[in-house]
């Protein structure tokens, strides 16, 4: 057989290309080389050859002349020669060697390619296809380059000769959503003979997977496969020997797959060792729901409902509308706590025991790895966020409450009551002895009520400060003073109904006025150090002697039932989701929906949160340009860019770099977060900002150099990336760059891809063009895959470090 | 890396850090040296229990011990006599003692935010006329900060004070080495917040002429400058790219080599001082040490520490426990401070003052802590003070007595914040004129036997 259907395949495929994605993406040449890879061996102190087939076409529809293919200069090692051949049967015509050729309107010349070296070589060659007047081809791996081997031992040299595809045009075409297409490879061993692994793979865009599963068996001469179809399978090629393949694709029914020849293929690759001895690819496209949305508004969806956008995201919201993709998320219940929380050990458990003890039961860091983890990968992101916005309203730090099942058991709590009832979480919080380790509610006296949590439970986790119309303006006085929500006396009678509980009584112990620390039920009530007098709070009366169960909880209907807590509660999980400063009217939409979520229940979160996304306020496309906007706060800034970028990460790495940007997670310096929710944002005209309050000289910096490490300079070796040996399972993070070099061999499709992905506003003409030019100056000896992965890393790093991506609007 | 000067103005230029530019042309003609003064806060967060802190040693000490109790009281025997007064100090407090022995530390009896001078009776009568939610941290802090008295003001005292500064056309008129403070905050003026120590952009050299480095670089400016479309992400950027250009200059200051400053950090017995406190004020002592290079001739600087909110386990026994720890650790980073300033001879020029959100309560709670008061003792560090003065009135220390706004021992200051922190603005350079800017309720202590603390000469 002979190369020909491999070629024209290509070219077939190429040719499409250009009516689907545009003449933007492609230089005025199109070149295709096959095969892609040649193993050729070296003769002592002789000359090694290997030979390979290429087509160009001009795509422009003016004539083309004085064309010719050359090898950039930095492969002085090699010699390329050339001869013009005749498409229908690659033979050769005489007189043509090294001789250029023109090229008329949409014509094509077929070339046989010699490039040959004296010592060994291993590397990807790309050829450089070029006429008169700079027409030139753009490079693309895999495509037309060659992955060359020149070794002095006999190399195993498979050329996969053969490709039949049913549609004959080098494109996998999948006639029904989630259907099944087969095709054929054939391969021989022009070297020595030796074990080949024959492995298929989607490639797909930018580090999503492609979404069709691929496997593959020997064939008989029939057609028919020798042995189940597996994955990837290992054969012994004899020298001289030929095998077929059958390659079967089946596409994911839910997800289409757009014709995009540069960077969707399915490849099969032939793997010696580590070498690629050869590779063959088709473009392949399926029908399936396609992304319908806006494509706007499902990034601004994201970043308001996820630890961050990434192409997967984005096509998910809209192939399901963003209405159905909330109302998924209100049912994911991926994350969890619980496991640690379960780990109960006792105070001394550690004692005279060496490190990681006291990190594993008597630190965060178990809990925060988990928090990462959970961020980057599990489905339930909405959850995710709201529980990490409570965490931010009803704090607890380890700064106080270090045993880490305690801090397990109390975010637990928070998760699992994310779109619960807010009364149920004030009263969860209240009886949680490690709330009330944290703000010295346990072991209250009544001799002496202590005034911490009471104080705390008003102003920051039910009332505020002041009094709150329902849209979350102050209620003033005739001279314009705003109203308290609370007042001392009421600090006062909040202690005294709240004294009287204990730790639980640990298993196996007596019930006892000074029960030790013990965190794995809620609080238990000693009734001899309860407050049994009537008291009065907010105005109600607690009848005297209900004991201090009764109390707590009539306390808490109290504070749950006055008017401010719906805006005061709603206003902050806007803040935390969508942006800075609400309008007055989507506070009070929301705060409507707190009091009644439409079936008389009040606090219904689930119904908050559905509200808040879906109001007009946060879809619209045309937001109110003086209010709206939401600087990232720095753990959603490192998050959500490791998830564009398709990171694989056991969130160690965020550990390692957060402090310096002042914000990790259940180690807030205080009961009042990392940042106020009514921040003044200076300069501005009455605006706040809250995660500006973690804005400082040192922290822009380190805003910036955090994400420079992570792509420009994201190297798999990168000390924050390494795996922390002492913890059971790490994996440390790693990024696979291979998706985004491929997509950064045509740099303007990649920055349309950025654009779509990471940015709401799109780049300005001359962002656009110092950014290509940037990364034009990026050159890099040797590998062309190399380099199109450092100019994407670049590209990355300049969309990430800007202010467009660092502030949602 | 250092940033050129024509590097800055570039930077700068068409954004509203304009002002900046004409400062940096002023610094080339005002010279260096005379004419410098600078006032360091240090903000003690959580309430500072001062009432174990400053305690009278004669006969008064029977009535300290019986109204604290047993648990927090100190007793005499372990305080340390404040030469020639009949007062001692929390034996954590040993620093400040050699301070004051040296003529260089004062005492600021009992004061506090007051909206205008307040009685017991006048307390219980007129609840309008309190200062705002009393007894609340996040309140507290923002009066000592804002000096509103009844309102929570957006802007601090120590912000507008550097107001003033800018239009006089000064730099780097406010510092906060603790992150963004509402003390700072002012008006005109934008005050510089340090953290950390890196204050350098990786893979940004501006000396590099690379073609690579070129290229990158022009492409992330645009990114950086770009207008953005709403007011906020406009606001925001324009405060980055100020930031990124002024942290360059202060790198060199805050980070380079050939300082006095670190050998000069060290207590009585010439150890070290370490810890976050400390490396905020050694911070605070480069920037004074490289006041020519910034330019600057008036200062304000901020430094906190916190974990003073000891409603529980104050006291382990009668002098250890959380409160002598944290005691022990300010105490010896201010006299490191006052060490450095003598070392760098700027002590007469720089005036460090302590500021919390209140005192706790005189009496302790069941958890042998205690709660949030109100008035408060402060102390001022500084060549240029009167030695050895005792301002301010001392509490009498009965619980439910005249000086108690309740009963258990949270006392109404006698002194307005606005009088402590007025002498202070007034010896740092405010006009007369400006004060009531700076102090919004300046009409009610200026006059009438009321004014600012002498504290200076």
């Amino acid at each position: 057989m002979s190369g020909r259907p491999i070629i024209s395949n290509l070219i077939l495929a190429m040719g499409a290309a250009c009516c689907v994605t545009g003449a933007a993406y492609a230089g005025d040449l199109a070149a295709a080389i096959s095969p892609a890879a040649r193993s050729v061996a070296l003769p002592p102190g002789g000359t090694a050859t290997a030979t390979t087939f290429a087509t160009v076409i001009n795509r422009t529809d003016g004539a083309l002349g004085n064309c010719e293919p050359e090898l950039p200069g930095r492969f002085g090692a090699l010699d390329l020669s050339y001869a013009w051949t005749n498409p229908a049967d690659n033979s050769l015509i005489p007189g043509s060697e090294n001789t250029p050729f023109s090229l008329g309107p949409r014509a094509s010349q077929s070339l046989v390619l010699a490039i040959s070296g004296t010592a060994a070589f291993d590397g990807i060659v790309p050829p450089v296809f070029e006429c008169a007047g700079g027409a030139t081809a753009d490079t693309l791996y895999g495509i037309n380059t060659l992955d060359l081997t020149i070794s002095e031992t006999a190399p195993t040299d498979i050329l996969a000769i053969g490709i039949a595809l049913p549609s004959n045009d080098g494109v996998i075409r999948i006639a029904e959503a989630g259907g099944r297409q087969a095709y054929a490879i054939a391969a021989i061993n022009i070297g020595a003979d030796g074990d080949v692994l024959v492995s298929p793979r989607g490639i797909f865009g930018q580090n999503a997977p492609l979404p069709a599963d691929i496997t593959i068996c020997e064939s008989g001469p029939d057609g028919r496969c020798l042995a189940p179809a597996l994955s990837s399978l290992t054969v012994n090629f004899a020298q001289n020997g030929v095998r077929t393949f059958s390659v079967f694709v089946r596409a994911d029914p839910d997800i289409g797959i757009t014709l995009a020849p540069a960077n969707t293929r399915v490849e099969v690759r032939f793997l010696v060792g580590d070498r690629l001895a050869a590779a063959t690819s088709a473009a392949i496209t399926a029908p399936g729901p396609q992304a319908q949305g806006d494509a706007r508004d499902a990034l601004r969806l994201a970043q308001q409902a996820t630890f961050g956008p990434n192409q997967s995201v984005i096509d998910d919201i809209r192939r399901r509308g963003v209405e159905a993709w909330v109302d998924r998320q209100l049912t994911l219940t991926d994350s969890t706590y619980a496991d640690i929380a379960a780990q109960t050990v006792n105070p001394n458990f550690c004692r005279g025991v060496p490190q990681p003890c006291g990190r594993d039961h008597f630190s965060a860091f178990p809990l925060q790895m988990r928090f990462f983890r959970n961020a980057m990968d599990n489905p339930d992101q909405l959850r995710q966020r709201v529980a990490f916005a409570l965490s931010q309203i009803l704090v607890v730090g380890e700064n106080e409450v270090n045993t880490t099942y305690a801090l397990g058991r109390y975010q637990q709590m928070l998760l699992e009551n994310a779109f619960g009832n807010y009364r149920d979480i004030l009263r969860g919080v209240a009886l949680s002895p490690t709330m009330g380790d944290y703000l010295d509610m346990v072991n209250s006296r009544a001799e002496a009520p202590n005034e911490n949590f009471p104080r705390e439970l008003m102003q920051l986790f039910a009332l505020g400060e002041g009094r709150l119309n329902p849209d979350g303006t102050p209620i003033t006085d005739s001279q314009g003073r705003v109203l308290p929500a609370y007042t001392e006396a009421d600090v006062v009678e909040l202690s005294r109904a709240l004294t009287g509980w204990v730790y639980p009584t640990r298993p196996g112990e007596l019930p006892s006025v000074n029960n030790a620390r013990y965190y794995d039920a809620d609080m238990s009530v000693y009734a001899a150090e309860h407050d049994s007098a009537s008291k009065i709070i907010l105005g109600e009366g607690l009848v005297g002697g209900q004991g201090a169960a009764a109390d707590l909880d009539e306390a808490i209907d109290i504070l749950f039932e006055h008017p401010n807590v719906a805006p005061f509660i709603s206003g902050q999980l806007i803040q935390h989701l969508v942006t800075s400063n609400p309008s007055p009217a989507y506070v009070g939409r929301i705060s409507a929906v707190f009091e009644n979520n439409g079936s008389g229940v009040r606090g219904d979160l689930g119904a908050v949160v559905r509200a808040i996304l879906l109001d007009a306020e946060a879809r619209t496309p045309n937001p109110d340009l003086n209010r709206v906007g939401k600087l990232r706060e720095p753990v959603l800034l490192m998050v959500s860019t490791l998830r564009l970028i398709g990171a694989q990460s056991d969130g160690y790495v965020f550990l390692r770099r957060a402090g310096g940007m002042g914000q990790i997670p259940f180690e807030s310096p205080s009961v009042f977060n990392f940042y106020p929710p009514d921040f003044a944002l200076q300069g501005s005209d009455g605006l706040v900002s809250p995660s500006q309050g973690l804005v400082n000289m040192s922290s822009i910096y380190e805003r910036h150099n955090v994400l420079y490490d992570w792509t420009y300079n994201g190297y798999s070796t990168r000390w924050d990336w390494r795996p922390l040996s002492s913890w059971p399972g790490a994996t440390g993070t790693s990024v696979d760059w291979s998706s985004w070099g491929r997509l950064a061999q045509t740099p303007e499709r990649l920055l349309d891809v950025l654009d779509d992905i990471a940015l709401e506003e799109d780049l300005t003409a001359l962002q656009r063009a110092l950014i290509l030019d940037a990364m034009e100056e990026h050159t890099y000896w040797g590998n062309p895959l190399e380099e199109a992965q450092r100019r994407a890393r670049l590209a990355i790093y300049l969309i990430v470090t800007s202010p467009s991506f660092q502030i949602d609007q | 890396m250092t940033i050129g000067r024509r590097e800055i103005l570039k930077l700068v230029a068409g954004s509203s850090l304009a002002a900046f530019a004409p400062t940096l042309a002023r610094a080339q003609t005002v010279g260096g040296g005379s004419g410098y003064r600078a006032i360091v806060a240090l903000f003690l967060y959580g309430g500072n229990d001062s009432n174990n802190l400053i305690v009278p040693t004669d006969e008064r000490h029977a009535d300290y011990a019986a109204a604290r109790g047993s648990t927090l009281a100190i007793p005499q025997s372990s305080l340390l006599p404040l030469t020639g007064t009949s007062y001692g100090l929390h034996p954590a407090a040993a620093p400040l003692a050699d301070i004051w022995d040296e003529g260089a530390l004062s005492w600021m009896f009992n004061t506090g935010p007051l909206l205008q001078p307040m009685t017991r009776q006048l307390y219980e009568d007129r609840p309008d006329l309190r200062p705002a939610n009393l007894f609340s941290h996040d309140a507290q802090q923002n009066l000592w900060q804002t000096s509103g008295a009844q309102a929570e003001l957006p802007t601090g005292w120590l912000g507008r004070v550097g107001d003033g500064f800018v239009d006089a056309g000064r730099s780097a008129a406010s510092v906060s080495l603790s992150g963004a403070q509402r003390a700072m905050i002012g008006d005109r003026n934008q005050p510089l917040l340090i953290s950390g120590s890196n204050l350098s952009l990786n893979g940004y050299d501006l000396d590099s002429t690379s073609a690579r480095d070129i290229s990158r670089r022009a492409a992330f400016d645009a990114m950086l400058n770009a207008g953005q479309s709403n007011a906020l992400a406009q606001i925001t950027s324009v405060i980055m790219q100020g930031d990124i250009a002024r942290g360059a200059q202060l790198n060199t200051i805050l980070n380079g080599e050939g300082s006095a400053v670190d050998a000069a950090f060290v207590d009585q017995n010439g150890a070290p001082v370490t810890g976050s406190l400390a490396t905020q004020l050694k911070r605070i002592a480069r920037m004074i040490e490289g006041r020519d290079q910034l330019g600057a001739t008036r200062q304000t600087f901020m430094a906190t520490t916190g974990g003073f909110d000891n409603h529980r386990d104050q006291v382990g026994g009668p002098t250890d426990g959380l409160h002598a720890g944290l005691t022990a650790n300010f105490s010896r980073c201010v006299y490191a401070f006052y060490n450095t300033m003598k070392v760098l001879g700027m002590e007469d020029a720089v005036t460090l003052f302590s500021m919390s959100d209140f005192a706790r309560t005189f009496r302790g709670n069941g958890s042998r802590g205690s709660d949030h008061a109100w008035g408060s003792h402060q102390f001022v560090v500084g060549g240029a003070l009167q030695p050895r003065m005792l301002h301010g009135q001392f509490p009498e220390m009965a619980l439910g007595g005249p000086d108690d706004a309740r009963t258990n021992g949270r006392w109404i200051p006698q002194t307005s914040i606005d009088e402590y922190a007025g002498a202070l603005a007034r010896w740092v350079g405010v006009a007369d004129a400006d004060m009531p800017y700076v102090f919004p309720n300046w009409s009610t202590w200026n006059g009438g036997g009321r004014g600012p603390v002498p504290f200076f000469a």
